[in-house]
């Protein structure tokens, strides 16, 4: 086509950008540009040049001259293409033909020996007309245009210094489906590294056409770079004569070489000031062509001067001044123009022979597949459109009784340019706008409007590129047409014009549409499912509500209701990218409930007091993100990013200390509409095998924003991590006590396991909170008697300040599996401020005392297990003890008289003092679990062993006893208006107890009854004082899709973790629900299922929300809800 | 083979080493031999010299690291609070409710820092460093009450009446010779009392 812009921008772009030029000191004026166009052959992938010449004469020192009595070249006939014969976008691998050498890709100075050598390639004539010959046979040029550009790249995107697994996994594919077409030669411009053609022809027989664009883009002129070259000028002749030169030299003997072509139209660019692709020019230029053709034929005697065994081009645009070719472009072997008349080339054959006696090579024609009157793809017009210009072809060539000039043609072109309309902008729309106005294709010609669409030639489409930059292509209708014509072979004896009309004829466009509409209908489809809605759930849900007059409630009952919509979006631009977000739409919120903290409350959370009914309406965050995640799957590394969708801890893999733990929340985290965990991670592959980086917000619940990274190496048995943790800001969004972010803090670790048979052996190390260093905290030491002491108190309180070494700590661990007999101990000593993260790992099986990973401890583990047939007894033990106790609560002190001030003191807590006695508190602890399990290959520790658990009977029971000699510090907790505050002091110290029995038994078909019984002891979180004695159990039935659950709970706190920090029981608590759903249910997720449910508690003095009665005040409150609800989920 | 001798060395000379030594060290970590007993202070030889210029106003929280307080590593007691404030002299009072206002803000502090103050500065107390910058941070402290406290009351001692200290607040910056900002006025009731109110 005409007016190639984008070949001059390709050419713009890799003078400053490609590389290639300057490692390559003979072509410094020659940049490595984008490939774009080349050709295919007619034989098999790796055929073996043909028979050398036989009785050949004139070649390309054929003189252009009207043929005269030229020899014929071979009397057999060549070879008909052979293509493949089912039509594949997925074309078979290549032989396994490896590149000539290791170099680079592009930019390399010196080639590889190129043996064996290259083809010879002649024109020959005789009576019958002009034929290319390669090594003696008869060659009809079965070319395309190719290129390779993914979607928004432009010209400046430059395949040929992509690296060598690129470059061969595209062309693998690209050359693969040309081969099977039957294309055999492509057309690329002079920055192909000449190993690449020789790939390529090893590998799938096509030959490769090299063309020297003869400044038509501009020239690098002794160092600067020239947009408009004057062809009179001797300096700029003389730089592009010396670069071709170059170029001849550095090809010449490349295997698979087929042409030397010249230029690009550069006749219609003798005036031009601009790459605009704009209407073809008048003729007013003819003085100047003189200087064009002249160099021209200057370019043509260079050439032949190195080069004898490839016949040389041009590329003009159309038959403008063949009369100038014909003079000064002497030694030319082929007329080669860019072509677009339609589907009919009409007298260009003729003039070509008689003008200049030279065959005709077309180095660009096609159509366009868009219909622009109609405004649609219209792929078949275009296949209509080539048919005819093939057929043309076909009887133009030797011995149809035609012209007999006709050598074959370049296809413009490959894959359809996005980046053609505007250049540099809207490089990812495929622009349907028009270009350029020509009438000789009438389908959709309309008298002033433009009817060429630059961006639609490609004879297929493409899709968008994955993140290596590789896409997928569909051939469109003309490939398959195409594929059909090339198996008449043009030069087969029988192949006569009426032979060729016949095979044309029956070709018909629509028979050809079947698989690209297929495949287009099946990228279509694939397109919308990278961006789709994945999943939908609603929730409807009813409640009534009442309580009697020792409650707040009202005694008449209270009706509301709540509606909750989440959709899940769901992204997947590439395969190997793919992202989710599920977002909540909330209706209604019911203000009635007795729990009356749930996800759709969020906004305006009172976590002291209940709402009062009745009062003004609470406004709402109606929209919100539920959740969303992404992971990016690259060949160097994986990156996976979360929001409040959970992760998995890094202790496993040498986190010794806790950084990452793991940060999967139960309901709590709806609750309390908690934005954790936040962040991403990085983990390396390949070279970078053992890295990760996580970063973000709130890693994990309660986290400062902050960034991790883990380096992890194997070395036999052992390996050995190093972590770093930075925290870049405070956490400010703390909502409820049991993820209260700590002071910022600086953490590193080093760990070393070791793995010898049974035994697994872990050391580590962990520097924590620099920061503290130098800060001041009070202490408390008893007296020697106990007695006396700081105002009485029976301690001295002393000051002191954070010292370095208070920010180390160590940790051994020991762990011996010896099938039945199995048993672990593990010790720490951490100073002062030197805090991990609890331990997220399992060790044996689910003991519940674990380390508590704050600082400020000395603390030993240790425990065993023993199997006995279906038997786990598990016996474990903990003791630990802070380095520097809790402060005890001593009140201050005024003497008036000696006007003397007594400091007081309180427990120190996380937010105000460098650290505290919280988790770490001393500590005796003992454990024994016993578990029952006869099915272990679905372990019974698992935390849906409710949903995986397949035992007619499995069941634990585990108990903890810990002996706690002293108080500890102080908690955190939050007012009424959420802000955060310290307790004044701890509850006392108080030895508490915990039984817990579990099960789950699958006792008939289809039915599976779960739960679990508990009793203990257990004291508030903040500092009230009384120890509670609770006890109660959950039962779970489901007999096929149907669901009962029940709770019991007696003297235990409420649902809250204020109820735990306020010590706020109640005497009952009953709640119940009986549902049916489409599917058996999950556990924590939202599936199809009608229900109804119940709760029911008494209140007490201990009670939140009750009301004493003054005439008896021990009677007991009671406040019920009765709930009905439809859940549904896609 | 090398990887696991090397490993080992590594183990032997690096690592273990570096744990024990880290445990040695906590180990005799906890405490450090400068810790100094605490004992009582007295509050006679205060002198008022403030150690940031917002010292005592809120939301600073300059008092608890001013070296001349008394009370910076205090808990200063609710009722302790009111017994300084009667027996132990303004400087000493402003250094309590400086300090509890940096713990816990509110406009009680706040109106009795500024009150200590405006009582230092009158008084002609020599130990009052800066006579004019305790003077301008009284009127800041009463000015603070009106712009952050305007509702803030106190109690009498059987903490069941309520005072408003708006009132006195103005009535303070105004002794004090300053300017009340932020469009306060001074209005008289029908029962002969003056009240400060924002209109």
């Amino acid at each position: 086509m005409s007016r190639r812009p984008w070949l001059v921008s390709v050419l713009l772009a890799a003078l400053t950008v490609a590389p290639a030029a300057a490692a390559q000191p003979a072509t410094p004026a020659v940049p490595p540009a984008a490939p774009t166009a080349s050709v295919a052959p007619s034989g098999a992938p790796s055929a073996a040049p043909a028979a050398p010449p036989t009785a050949s004469v004139s070649a390309t020192t054929t003189p252009v001259a009207p043929p005269a009595a030229s020899v014929s070249a071979s009397a057999a006939p060549s070879a008909p293409p052979a293509p493949s014969t089912v039509p594949s976008t997925t074309p078979s691998a290549p032989p396994a033909v490896p590149l000539p050498h290791d170099a680079p890709p592009t930019g390399e100075p010196a080639e590889p020996a190129k043996a064996p050598a290259s083809q010879t390639v002649r024109v020959v004539r005789d009576g019958s007309g002009m034929r290319l010959q390669i090594d003696g046979k008869d060659t009809l040029v079965f070319g395309m245009n190719w290129g390779y550009s993914p979607v928004g790249t432009n010209y400046s995107y430059s395949f040929w210094s992509k690296p060598d697994t690129f470059i061969e996994r595209v062309l693998t594919r690209e050359m693969g489906l040309l081969r099977d077409m039957g294309v055999n030669a492509i057309r690329l411009f002079s920055d192909v590294p000449p190993r690449w053609i020789t790939w390529i022809y090893d590998n799938y027989g096509i030959y490769t056409s090299v063309n020297h664009l003869m400044g038509r883009y501009g020239f690098d002129i002794g160092g600067a770079f020239v947009a408009n070259i004057d062809y009179n000028n001797p300096v700029h002749r003389k730089a592009i004569l010396a670069d071709l030169k170059t170029k001849v030299g550095r090809y010449k003997g490349t295997r698979g070489l087929l042409f030397w072509l010249l230029g690009n139209e550069n006749n219609y660019g003798l005036t031009w000031t601009s790459f605009e692709i704009e209407a073809i020019p008048g003729k007013e230029d003819a003085a100047r062509a003189v200087s064009l053709y002249t160099l021209m034929g200057e370019a043509v005697q260079e050439i032949k001067a190195q080069d004898k065994d490839h016949p040389v081009a041009l590329v003009n645009g159309d038959a403008q001044y063949i009369e100038l070719v014909a003079k000064h472009c002497k030694g030319l072997d082929a007329f080669g123009a860019n072509v677009y008349r339609g589907g009919s080339a009409r007298d260009l054959f003729e003039k070509v022979r008689t003008v200049t006696g030279l065959p005709l090579l077309f180095t660009e024609f096609g159509a366009d597949a868009y219909d622009a009157k109609q405004g649609r793809e219209d792929h078949l017009a275009q296949a209509e459109y080539l048919r005819d210009q093939w057929e043309e072809i076909y009887e133009q060539t030797s011995g149809k009784g035609r012209s007999g000039n006709a050598i074959g043609g370049f296809i413009f072109q490959w894959d359809d340019g996005w980046w053609k309309v505007g250049q540099e902008t809207n490089l990812d729309v495929h622009d349907t706008k028009g270009t350029w106005p020509n009438e000789g294709y009438p389908k959709d010609f309309v008298a002033g409007d433009n009817n060429m669409n630059e961006e639609w030639f490609g004879l297929v489409s493409k899709e968008r590129a994955d993140a290596d930059g590789f896409y997928e292509v569909h051939p469109r209708s003309a490939y398959y047409l195409l594929q059909a014509a090339f198996k008449l072979d043009p030069y087969s004896p029988d192949t006569t014009r009426t032979r060729i009309r016949s095979h044309f004829d029956h070709l018909r466009p629509a028979d050809f549409a079947a698989r690209y509409n297929a495949e287009l209908a099946l990228a279509q489809t694939a397109a919308l499912g990278a961006v789709h809605i994945s999943g939908a759930a609603m929730k409807f849900e009813t409640f009534t509500t009442a309580g009697d007059a020792r409650t707040e409630r009202p005694s008449k009952p209270v009706f509301d209701h709540t509606e909750s919509l989440f959709v899940d979006v769901t992204l997947q631009p590439t395969p190997r990218v793919t992202g989710r977000v599920s977002f909540n739409v909330i209706g209604n919120v019911a203000a009635n409930r007795l729990d009356r903290i749930f996800y759709e409350t969020r906004g305006k959370i009172s976590p002291i007091g209940p709402p009062k009914l009745g009062a003004a309406a609470i406004e709402r965050e109606r929209l919100a993100i539920y959740q969303a995640e992404f992971s990016v799957d690259q060949p160097w590394f994986t990156l996976d990013g979360y929001y409040r969708t959970g992760h998995y801890h890094w202790g496993d893999e040498g986190d010794f200390f806790g950084l990452y733990p793991e940060a999967n929340y139960g309901p709590n985290l709806d609750r309390y509409n908690g934005e954790a965990p936040f962040g991403v991670v990085g983990a390396g592959k390949k070279q970078l095998e053992g890295l990760k980086v996580a970063f973000g917000p709130q890693l994990y619940w309660g986290a400062n924003p902050a960034v991790i990274g883990k380096y992890r190496r194997e070395f036999g048995r052992a390996a050995v991590t190093a972590m770093y943790q930075e925290d870049i800001a405070a956490n400010a969004g703390a909502t409820t006590s049991s993820a209260i972010p700590e002071q910022q803090s600086r953490k590193a670790t080093l760990h070393v396991g070791v793995s010898a048979g049974k035994l697994q052996i872990g050391v580590g190390g962990i520097m924590s909170s620099p920061q503290q260093v130098g800060r001041d905290f009070t202490f408390a030491r008893s007296t020697d008697n106990g007695q006396g002491g700081y105002l009485g108190s029976g301690v001295e309180v002393l000051k002191d300040k954070v010292q370095w070494f208070d920010t180390l700590g160590g940790k051994a661990k020991i762990v011996y599996e010896g099938g039945a007999f199995r048993f672990y101990a593990e010790g720490q000593l951490r100073g002062l401020v030197a805090s991990g993260g609890p331990d997220s790992t399992i060790t044996l099986t689910r003991w519940t005392m674990k380390e508590s990973g704050r600082g400020n401890q000395a603390s030993g583990l240790a425990g065993l297990s023993l199997n006995l047939g279906n038997l786990q007894i598990a016996p474990n033990a903990l003791y630990q003890k802070p380095l520097i106790g809790p402060m005890p609560n001593i009140a201050d002190r005024y003497d008036a008289t000696s006007n003397a001030y007594s400091a007081g003191f309180r427990a120190r807590n996380v937010l105000d003092d460098p650290f505290a006695v919280l988790d770490n508190r001393e500590t005796v602890g003992g454990e024994l679990l016993i578990v029952y399990d006869p099915t272990p290959a679905t372990w019974y520790g698992s935390w849906d062993r409710e949903m995986r658990e397949d035992a007619s009977f499995a069941g634990s029971i585990d108990f903890v006893y810990k002996h706690q000699p002293t108080v500890r510090d102080a908690n955190i907790g939050f007012l009424a208006d959420g802000t955060p505050f310290a307790f004044d002091k701890s509850p006392p110290a108080q030895d508490t107890w915990d039984l817990t029995g579990t099960w789950v038994s699958n006792f008939a078909e289809s039915w599976r009854l779960s739960g679990s019984l508990f009793a203990g002891q257990g004291q508030a979180r903040g500092d009230n004082a009384r120890l509670v004695t609770h006890y109660g159990g959950t039962a779970r039935l489901s007999w096929n899709k149907a669901l009962f659950t029940t709770s019991l709970l007696f003297d235990d706190w409420g649902p809250y973790d204020y109820h735990k920090d306020f010590n706020l029981t109640y005497p009952l608590q009953w709640y119940g629900d009986v549902s049916m759903g489409l599917g058996i249910p999950v556990l924590n997720m939202i599936g199809t299922r009608l229900g109804l449910r119940w709760q029911v508690r008494t209140l007490d003095e201990n009670s939140e929300g009750f009301v004493v009665d003054p005439a008896n005040a021990k009677a007991l409150g009671t406040e019920y809800e009765l709930g009905s609800y439809l859940h549904m989920r896609l | 083979m090398r990887k696991k001798t090397r490993f080992l060395h590594l183990f032997a000379r690096v690592v273990a080493p570096l744990a024990l030594a880290s445990s040695v060290v906590v180990l005799g970590g906890g405490c450090s031999k400068d810790a100094t007993f605490y004992y009582e202070d007295s509050l006679s030889d205060l002198t008022l010299s403030l150690s940031d210029p917002d010292e005592g106003i809120h939301p600073s929280k300059a008092a608890l690291s001013d070296p001349n307080n008394p009370f910076a590593d205090a808990n200063v007691g609710g009722e302790t609070k009111w017994q300084i404030q009667s027996g132990a002299g303004a400087i000493a009072a402003f250094y309590s409710w400086a300090t509890i206002l940096a713990h816990q803000p509110g406009g009680e502090a706040q109106f009795y820092v500024g009150k200590n103050l405006q009582t230092a500065f009158l008084s002609g107390d020599a130990r009052v460093e800066d006579p004019a910058a305790t003077q301008a941070q009284a009127i800041r402290a009463f000015q603070m009450v009106l712009d952050q406290f305007p509702d803030s009351v106190t109690y009498d001692a059987t903490g069941t009446i309520a005072y408003d200290l708006a009132t006195p607040a103005y009535q303070g910056i105004v002794a004090l010779g300053g300017t009340v900002q932020g469009g306060w006025i001074l209005v008289t009731k029908e029962d002969g009392q003056k009240r400060a109110v924002k209109p």
